[in-house]
């Protein structure tokens, strides 16, 4: 080995704490670059895994009266597979909306994952959700038993299994119904022939060459809906065709009869015509003929063939899981850089100093006769390996345990198979930075450094010239300072490069902590703000018929009141943009105001609803660019209409119109007729919300109930599923920033050791020493705490920018508790570090400092 | 009795496996008030005992008795209030910090004791009343060197302690540092030891103590010290 290199070992030997505190900064910035970098793509791919493996079918298409064999040829198209299912929906249990399929050994498409027991091998069998288990309490071998109007083979079956389906990815989320109180608790499969029907109801249909794709990803979407496309194309005219035909085969009866009514009329009329008094006759033929007619109306509707197509986006909760796997790679694209760039500055300026105090040694081997490029490489080496260590390290670690923390902790979906591939070009990409951040550094020093010559190395650096700062002619306040003061501040501006690299350091742990609290809150006042701030109601009924639905409703012990109003959607356009599934809620009478709160988004004024004008949500405000004044074109069923906006209100969860009673009639020519009721309630347990339901379904002629608890749940369950990767989030902000401020103190103290221990020999107790330095830390990290408010909300604000959906607004909100956590972990990082620093100064060899020369 | 006896001093010091001794059993006394000069080559082990004898450093046997009390058996603590309000040191390299002006080092040495001289004042005595306001970097050497020894004498301590202190000078200014050091001693009765290898600074002295490899050679009197300004070398 060349001396050189000897010496370079040697060095990394003496100074292990540096170069461990390289390596450390570097795989802490690689770490949490790469692993959430890591994460979205994981969590998209296990989902894939798991749903090719299970086999989910790509297009769902139900029918209402059911599949003919020619239908299954149908839609058979290239590449795809088609299975034929018998599905319904029935309420089973204790009043549970089940989705029941009926099991067929030869189906492969969504098999069913078991969990326990096993699938259904006898006719009174039954297979149920994982769910029926976990949140109702069913357990094997006990009765399952449907309601009558189920219509099965039969009333109840015997639970041998419990399993997840790949179609029903999210434990808390099951679809919607037309039976029981409208949302779907269960999915279950008992033996095909079980089901009680005639014709399969739902057609699975897979594509082979379509499973490579990434469900989530747009050629993937293109792909299935130019496939639905074609399907849709063939089936269009198949609708009328087999509502005909189904309509005629048992129309045949009804057109016996009636030819038998025909020829009795007739008679009839024949007798009449002979004088004879036939009017009681005819009042019965009459009545008989009514009859007729309507049980072929009865007939007709019964016949009515209407197909419903699905893609995977449509199953319940898949696109959920898209957006929160979208939403960590919006946090991924900016969290991660911002930390690591706080690394890379803070490894820059270690290798700085590093090489500022070996310059003495460099000035040496100058002397000696060593050649620029033998001397730097030394120092390249060094930073490169320390540099290639740490991002080894922290892509490793990083890209393998961070996916799975969040994979593990994603409790609210079924157990998916975990793929989690190395991120190659985002470990390149850390692997580039890393090495400008360490090698680029090593490089632009050394060669400074080298430019002087060997005499001038050799000597001290010239020290800074001192001179007065601008603080000490504010002589006022100069004047007041303590001695030791004056001597902190001087010291905090002599060394400029140092104070911006701590208040970077520290503001940029505490941004980063208050962003991760600050994703969590707004995330969920999104909800909390919608539902208290804004809708004041507790559930919405929407209904065929208001009297009947409010007699139900003056029965339930909880219900206080309710405004009715008129909702309907439709879409909106305006400068280019177009926003569809927009809600038009006209409310009955000013009640209405009791129950949505329309505020201005400046003004923050009530706002009133003016006769031809429209008052607008601001997300579609912002998404159409109108404002106050404007003119907006709408559109209903087909029809296009101009309307004057009169304000935008205060809205953070989907997209509403508000109109007054004069407006709707003067723009769609007809009166409102309201069909939809906001309730105040009172205070309700589960089962009191899952009864009004019911009842309002039953015996109120209501089509449906949704009440703003589950809204709200909804979205607080989104924010938990965010829970895993904020606390990763906050617990590495928290290292980066003791690893920085430690890091710094520790060059601190190396670059003026000769002056600490000047005034250790002055005197100075071992307290008094330590403060000279750390005084100078408590207000570069009260400093970096106040800016790092200051950019933590930027930054939190950016990236909901980033991570907002066309539906929701998430407004920054970041809870005292952030501001809290954030402050007093700093603050325990520097009285740490305070401590370390105590330990040190107490054994620094004063004798040593104060002889050298330099 | 003399204000400062060493007894029977050692200083070890394990370097990997070799022991080296830096200080070999010295012995001897220093009177109050007067001026001392420790003579010797670089590397004697003089360096070492005056560090002991400011309390920067603790022997590994011996007594170092100063005022009548043993410091060498002084905790950390007792040391650093030892330094504080009974000792000045002034070094070869002067360090001063290099961030505060020249009133603010004399400051900074009379802000830690409670009978601590005006800085001003101390500052007009070594002639720099002209340089208050100026920094380090913008003194020449002597003048560095005046200010530590104005931040020395401005703590008004017993015992005032130099290392080299013209070590880094040219021949003028080293007499002119050298001169303050001995009116210290004779005019304002401080006890002032100076380490040097330089042997014409011993006729300065009120006594000479030669220690040569570890061991103290000779302890000699000089009634009639000569004003620094008649020395020549």
């Amino acid at each position: 080995m060349k001396p050189l290199t000897k010496n370079m070992w040697r060095d990394i030997g003496k100074s292990k704490g540096r170069f461990i505190a390289i390596i450390l900064i570097i795989m802490l910035g690689v770490l949490i670059f790469v692993g959430v970098k890591a994460t979205g793509p994981s969590l998209n791919d296990s989902l894939n895994r798991t749903v090719v493996e299970n086999k989910l079918s790509d297009i769902q298409v139900t029918s209402t009266t059911g599949f003919t064999k020619s239908d299954l040829k149908k839609a058979s198209i290239k590449g795809g597979k088609v299975e034929a299912v018998k599905y319904k929906q029935a309420v089973g249990g204790k009043g549970l909306a089940v989705s029941l399929y009926g099991y067929d050994k030869n189906n492969n498409q969504n098999s069913l994952i078991v969990r326990s027991g096993h699938l259904p091998r006898n006719n009174n069998e039954i297979i149920l959700d994982q769910v029926a288990q976990t949140k109702y309490g069913y357990k094997l071998g006990q009765k399952f038993s449907f309601s009558k109007n189920a219509n099965l083979k039969n009333r109840s079956y015997k639970i041998v299994g419990f399993a997840s389906s790949p179609q029903y990815i999210d434990n808390e989320s099951r679809g919607s119904s037309n039976v029981g109180d409208g949302t779907v608790r269960l999915f279950a499969y008992i033996p095909d022939d079980q089901m009680n029907l005639k014709a399969a109801t739902q057609l699975n249909i897979r594509f082979k060459n379509l499973q490579s794709k990434d469900t989530f990803s747009d050629s993937y979407k293109d792909a299935v809906s130019s496939k639905v496309d074609i399907l849709e194309t063939k089936f269009k005219k198949r609708a009328d065709q087999r509502s005909t035909s189904l309509y005629k085969t048992s129309k045949n009866v009804l057109a016996q009869q009636q030819v038998k009514l025909d020829s009795y009329k007739n008679k009839l009329i024949m007798s009449q015509a002979a004088g004879m008094n036939v009017s009681s006759q005819l009042e019965k033929l009459n009545s008989q003929q009514k009859e007729l007619d309507s049980a072929t109306k009865e007939l007709r509707k019964q016949t009515k063939t209407s197909y419903i197509w699905q893609t995977r986006a449509d199953l319940p909760g898949f696109s959920a899981y898209g957006e929160s796997s979208d939403r960590i790679a919006a946090i991924a694209n900016v969290f991660p850089v911002f930390f690591f760039l706080i690394a890379a500055l803070i490894t820059f300026t270690t290798v700085t100093r590093m090489i500022e105090e070996a310059r003495g040694q460099i000035g040496t081997f100058k002397a000696l006769g060593y050649t620029k490029w033998e001397i730097a490489q030394n120092y390249f080496y060094y930073a490169l390996t320390a540099g290639l260590i740490g991002t080894v390290l922290g892509a490793v670690i990083g890209n393998e345990t961070l996916p799975r923390i969040v994979l593990a902790l994603y409790k609210q979906y079924i157990p998916l198979t975990w793929d989690v591939k190395f991120q190659w070009l985002i470990v390149l990409l850390a692997l580039l930075f890393s090495l400008i951040s360490t090698v680029g550094a090593a490089m632009i020093v050394v060669s400074r450094e080298l430019s002087e010559g060997p005499a001038e190395l050799m000597r001290p650096k010239a020290p800074k010239s001192a001179k007065k700062i601008l603080l000490e002619r504010i002589k006022p306040f100069w004047n007041r300072l303590s001695f030791n003061r004056k001597v902190s501040y001087r010291n905090l501006f002599r060394f400029k490069s140092r104070m911006f690299m701590t208040i970077i350091g520290i503001a940029g742990g505490t941004a980063l902590i208050l962003t991760g609290f600050g994703i969590q809150n707004s995330i969920g006042a999104s909800g909390s703000r919608q539902y208290g701030e804004i809708f004041d109601y507790q559930a919405v009924v929407k209904t065929n018929h208001l009297g009947d639905t409010l007699k139900v409703l003056k029965k339930d012990q909880q219900y206080k009141n309710s405004a009715a109003i008129h909702a309907t959607t439709g879409k909106i356009y305006h400068s280019g943009h177009q926003v569809n599934d927009v809600n038009f809620y006209t409310p009955e009478n000013r009640d209405f105001s009791k129950y949505i709160h329309l505020k201005d988004i400046n003004s923050k004024k009530s706002l009133n609803l003016k006769n031809n004008q429209v008052i607008l949500t601001k997300k579609m405000a912002t998404i159409l660019d109108v404002k106050a004044g404007d003119i907006i074109k709408l559109k209903t069923v087909g029809k296009t209409h101009r309307v004057k906006v009169s304000a935008v209100t205060q809205n953070f969860v989907g997209h509403f119109m508000y109109l007054n009673k004069t407006t709707y009639q003067k723009l769609f020519g007809k009166q409102p007729k309201s069909n939809t009721l906001l309730l105040h309630l009172d205070r309700q347990t589960s089962n009191q919300r899952n009864n009004l339901a019911n009842q309002l379904l039953k015996n109120g002629r209501a089509l449906g109930t949704s009440y703003t608890y589950d809204q709200q749940s909804t979205i607080s369950k989104m924010t938990s599923s965010l829970n895993p990767i904020i606390l990763i989030f906050i617990l590495l902000s928290g290292i980066l920033s003791f690893v920085v401020l430690y890091n710094l103190t520790n060059i601190n103290v190396s670059e003026r050791i000769r002056e600490l221990s000047t005034i250790k020999v002055l005197g100075f107790y071992d307290k008094e020493v330590t403060m000279y330095i750390v005084r100078e830390n408590i207000v570069l990290t009260i400093l970096g705490i106040i800016v790092g408010y200051g950019v933590g909300n930027l930054l939190t604000a950016y990236i909901l920018n980033q991570a907002s959906t066309a539906l929701v607004i998430f407004p920054l909100t970041i809870h005292l508790t952030g501001y809290l956590v954030a402050t007093i972990l700093m603050i325990i990082f520097t009285v740490i570090v305070m401590l370390i620093t105590h330990h040190k100064l107490k054994y620094i060899d004063m004798i040593g400092a104060l002889k050298s020369s330099e | 009795m003399a204000y400062i006896e060493v007894k029977h001093e050692y200083k070890r010091y394990q370097m990997g496996e070799t022991e080296i001794i830096a200080n070999n059993d010295l012995s001897f006394e220093v009177e109050r008030g007067k001026l001392t000069v420790i003579l010797g080559p670089s590397g004697a082990g003089k360096s070492t005992v005056l560090n002991i004898l400011g309390g920067m450093d603790s022997p590994s046997d011996g007594e170092i008795i100063i005022d009548g009390t043993d410091i060498g058996k002084f905790t950390e603590r007792q040391l650093t209030e030892y330094r504080r309000n009974d000792v000045g040191f002034v070094f070869q390299f002067y360090n001063l910090i290099p961030n505060l002006t020249t009133k603010e080092n004399v400051e900074l040495a009379s802000a830690i004791v409670d009978d601590a001289l005006d800085p001003t004042e101390v500052l007009k005595q070594v002639g720099l009343s002209q340089r208050i306001d100026n920094f380090p970097s913008q003194l020449s050497g002597g003048e560095q060197q005046r200010v530590a020894i104005a931040r020395a004498l401005a703590k008004n301590p017993k015992l005032l302690l130099c290392d080299e202190p013209t070590g880094a000078l040219d021949y003028e200014t080293g007499k002119q540092v050298l001169t303050l050091l001995q009116n210290a001693s004779h005019k304002d009765d401080k006890t002032v030891i100076i380490i040097t290898h330089n042997s014409a600074l011993a006729s300065m002295a009120d006594r000479i103590i030669r220690i040569n490899d570890a061991k103290v050679r000779s302890v000699e009197d000089n009634q009639d010290p000569k004003p620094v300004q008649d020395i020549e070398w």
